[in-house]
């Protein structure tokens, strides 16, 4: 097994530019919204202010609390090291797509039990959500498993990236499996319309509502490894089903074109991400999970198309 | 040694053999202390005694050569462990689901002399070696006979669906150490026994058998697990839960199955190994929960989760051990039970790309989904069994009032938790080693070329413990000079937390209740005559409208053959001769 050293500094670069790209989201909001927002580089002070504060915790809580948030956040990054960023190749690497999928079920172990943790309702109420939710969603993992592998007979992540780098053609199927990540990813994100993360109101909010009794360095890590979290999926996404222009060669040309490829598709992923935001209500608990078996029906589709086209 | 007893020594028994003991040694010790609550009204000795029969006829089961030996050993597995599941005679549940457990084993008992009988008319011989030598000679329908004996009679005894219902019942019943080892280590005797039938005997089965090992395996899995979500009692959740996990086992099984039938080795291969890895992988974890629910059974004296709550702060260790357990089981890494769910979610994926025929892989793909939804209700019932039982507050009386445990219980639930974890992260040591073994089973010279990809789990613990361990001192000097504050949780403006203001279990699952609901039977009441209250049930749906209906049958056919009961000696000589004119001419007709 080898492991570039090129790698390590694409994920170090993503995990560091996080909560950039979720100050940018914050800003397409305000934009789409008609106001003006705060500046990009807001959710770094938030951090800070996050950081330099002491905590308080519930004279309930048990280790879960003590080392959850720590855990959540150690997973989330391990996970960074896992995907290709801007550059890939076809060496024999760490990159287990299953891996990486079982990694995010560490954090949600550990945000459920928080949850649970603190004896307030809302903590149960939103673990309860976060639960159900993520048994729905979790065929959608599954099927984008499979649809990988019966495109590039592969479950390496930096190899998925190279084969489907030099096919152009995209078919049907792709699309919908595309489509159906899509909507997996809001759901694990905690997005509308299944979760509104700007709310604190307690009918709507699910993931908030599991970390409300946390504070100071403790909120946090939770707060940073959510940024990393849709960061990641979001890289995920991009590279293993448009991964056009990512550099499979290690030169300063590819480089480059393959950071500005990569910057220019995540801007439009963060841009689909706002306007569905600003356009879409959260909606229901059971109407959101009813999205899940139409989006595996469609995954029946896409299976048949492969196999009888 | 006497002729009749042949130790049988081939990899799949000593496997199997290992599985026993290694889960038994942790049992053995945690039963010391268990039994101190039985004292006052219990026989010690008895326990004792049938526990090491218990473990010792398991041993027999798996190392016999032999059909009539294996059946001599299975007859006293079933016994010992049906006087273990009533060994808490006093309550008059437990005497009810001991009886019911021990009909349905002895169900599955007359399957398998059934399906012994077949071997010996087809092959001349009980000897397993002579068995496998005449197995390529089998025809079409020899196979489906011995198949369908081999899937009732061991089916009934691993719980497959319709054949599960005694399962919820007789693990609660009897004594967490026992349902311990029955549900640990009983069910993989079964398996065992199915694997050694369907692999060895019958080398290549059919594909209808196959396609109905997946789909029974299936069923099963999504089945239980929803039953599972919705109990309250810890013990019956986890029986349930193992119910799919043996669903699970299944449907792998049926996937290797298909795939043999294909000729498509290599992944057979992998799908087999994945079931027997996944067979370890639940021994482990299953018993280790099991005995952390004896523990809460020890110091509260209820096993209702909804009247327990915080026990995280009087039983410390037991809580850390039931959250490595539950880890294990829903399948978070690097605990073992994620190494084998890779495998078995893997083995689905590759024999949907390997297979041809679109109709089989539309139906892989179906099983796979289910799989996954099972996995992700398996997380969710799990989370629900440990959150509401250990964190949060106590709900009631018997949740605050904790009874110390014993070391040794406590050493015991420790070994279990210790292996969980070394099983986990040095699977791929073990996944080579058992491919090295089912490949030897089908034949394939190329040694473990595709499991190569699963050492990275050893990386990702690497990565995972050491950024951890960074984040962590960086988060001791962070706080080092700032305020530390314990203080009661929010309580909405209210001066103080009630302890209803939590969650129970029954609001945990609501939404699932919601959705899945008429699976397990779900029905809500809602009495408010002086104060609201409201009352959640459910119950098994196969026993309701399977099991129920056949014993009503079965009474209504008795009293109608009462009739011709006279009483007159005459008619029952008459009435014995006749039946021994039939069993004559059946011996004749079909040996």
């Amino acid at each position: 097994m080898k492991y570039n050293l090129f790698y390590f500094i694409q994920s170090i670069v993503i995990i560091v530019l996080s909560p950039l790209f979720i100050g940018i989201l914050r800003k397409m909001k305000a934009f789409l919204r008609g106001y003006v927002g705060s500046s990009i580089i807001q959710p770094y002070y938030d951090l800070k202010k996050l950081l330099n504060k002491g905590r308080i915790i519930s004279n309930r809580s048990s280790f879960i609390t003590t080392i959850g948030p720590i855990v959540i956040l150690g997973a989330t990054i391990s996970t960074a090291f896992f995907i290709p960023v801007f550059y890939t190749s076809m060496e024999n690497t760490i990159g287990n797509l299953f891996i990486l999928m079982f990694a995010f079920g560490i954090v949600k172990m550990f945000t459920v039990l928080i949850g649970l943790d603190s004896a307030s309702t809302f903590g149960g109420m939103g673990s309860s959500r976060e639960a159900f939710i993520s048994m729905m969603s979790e065929p959608l993992i599954l099927f984008l498993l499979i649809f990988l592998y019966i495109e590039t007979k592969d479950f390496n992540t930096f190899h998925i990236s190279f084969i489907n780098s030099k096919v152009v053609h995209y078919d049907m199927a792709h699309l919908i499996a595309m489509v159906t990540f899509i909507i997996a990813i809001l759901a694990e994100n905690a997005r509308i319309p299944f979760d509104n993360p700007e709310t604190h109101l307690e009918l709507t909010m699910m993931h908030e509502a599991m970390i409300l009794d946390l504070s100071g360095s403790d909120l946090a890590c939770v707060e940073l490894s959510s940024h990393i979290k849709l960061l990641v999926y979001l890289i995920i996404l991009i590279n293993c089903f448009i991964p056009i222009g990512i550099a499979t060669t290690f030169t300063a040309l590819a480089l480059s074109i393959g950071f500005i490829t990569l910057i220019f598709k995540l801007f439009l992923c963060l841009l689909a991400i706002a306007i569905i935001e600003t356009t879409f209500a959260k909606s229901r608990l059971f109407r959101g999970a009813e999205l899940f078996p139409a989006m595996i029906s469609l995954g029946i589709v896409a299976i048949t198309l492969i196999y009888i086209l | 040694m006497l002729p009749l007893i042949n130790i049988q020594k081939d990899w799949l028994s000593i496997y199997f053999a290992l599985i026993i003991i290694l889960i038994f040694i942790p049992v053995a010790i945690y039963t010391k202390g268990y039994l101190m609550e039985y004292k006052k009204h219990y026989s010690i000795q008895y326990m004792l005694f049938l526990i090491i029969l218990f473990v010792a006829s398991m041993v027999g089961v798996v190392l016999s050569s032999n059909g009539i030996e294996f059946l001599v050993f299975w007859e006293i597995m079933s016994i010992s462990s049906f006087f273990l599941v009533i060994y808490e005679y006093i309550n008059k549940e437990n005497l009810k689901a001991g009886i019911f457990y021990f009909i349905m084993t002895h169900i599955s008992g007359l399957f398998l002399m059934i399906m012994f009988a077949f071997l010996f008319k087809y092959t001349g011989s009980f000897d397993f070696s002579e068995i496998i030598k005449y197995s390529i000679n089998f025809s079409p329908k020899q196979k489906y006979t011995i198949f369908l004996l081999a899937l009732f009679g061991f089916g009934a005894k691993m719980g497959i669906i319709p054949l599960h219902a005694w399962l919820p019942k007789a693990h609660p019943s009897a004594p967490s150490n026992v349902s311990a080892m029955m549900s640990g280590v009983m069910l993989k005797v079964a398996l065992y026994g199915f694997i050694r039938v369907t692999f060895a005997f019958l080398t290549s089965t059919p594909l209808t058998c196959g396609v109905l090992v997946l789909i029974i395996g299936t069923i099963t899995a999504i089945f239980s697990i929803l039953n599972a979500l919705l109990q309250n009692n810890i013990k019956k959740l986890l029986a349930y839960s193992s119910a799919e996990n043996i669903g699970l086992i299944f449907a792998t099984l049926g996937i290797s199955m298909i795939l043999r039938h294909y000729n498509l080795n290599m992944v057979a291969s992998l799908a087999l190994t994945a079931a027997l890895l996944h067979c370890l992988n639940h021994a482990i974890f299953k018993s280790l929960l099991f005995l952390n629910a004896g523990s809460v059974l020890f110091a509260t004296g209820t096993k209702n989760m909804d009247e327990l709550g915080g026990l995280q702060s009087g039983m410390r260790f037991t809580a850390i051990c039931t959250f490595i357990g539950t880890c294990a089981i829903s399948a978070v890494p690097p605990f073992n039970g994620f190494a084998s769910e890779i495998l078995i979610l893997r083995s689905f994926i590759e024999a949907i790309t390997a297979v041809n025929n679109i109709w089989i892989i539309i139906l892989i793909f179906s099983c796979a989904i289910i799989v996954a939804l099972t996995s992700g209700a398996a997380f969710y019932a799990t989370v629900k069994s440990f959150g509401i039982t250990f964190l949060g507050k106590p709900r009631t009386e018997k949740a605050e009032h904790i009874k110390a445990i014993p070391i040794s219980m406590n050493i015991g639930q420790g070994i279990l938790a210790f292996l969980t974890i070394i099983t986990g992260i040095f699977s791929p040591f073990l996944i080579k080693q058992i491919s090295h073994y089912t490949n030897n089973l089908f034949n394939i010279n190329q040694t473990n070329l595709s499991f190569k990809n699963e050492s990275e789990i050893i990386a990702f613990s690497i990565i995972l413990i050491c950024i951890t361990f960074m984040l962590y001192i960086f988060s001791k000097i962070n706080s080092l000079n700032k305020k530390q504050e314990i203080n009661d949780t929010w309580a909405c403006g209210y001066k103080s937390d009630k302890p209803y203001i939590q969650y129970t279990g029954s609001g945990f699952v609501q939404p699932a209740a919601k959705i899945f609901g008429p699976i397990a039977n779900y029905s809500k009441k809602v009495n408010f005559k002086e104060t609201i209250h409201v009352s959640q049930m459910t119950s098994d749906i196969v026993e309701d409208y399977l099991y129920k209906p056949t014993l009503k049958a079965v009474n209504i056919l008795t009293t109608k053959i009462l009739k011709i009961n006279y009483g007159k000696i005459q008619l029952h000589i008459f009435y014995i001769f006749i039946s021994i004119i039939i069993a004559l001419l059946l011996v004749l007709k079909f040996v």
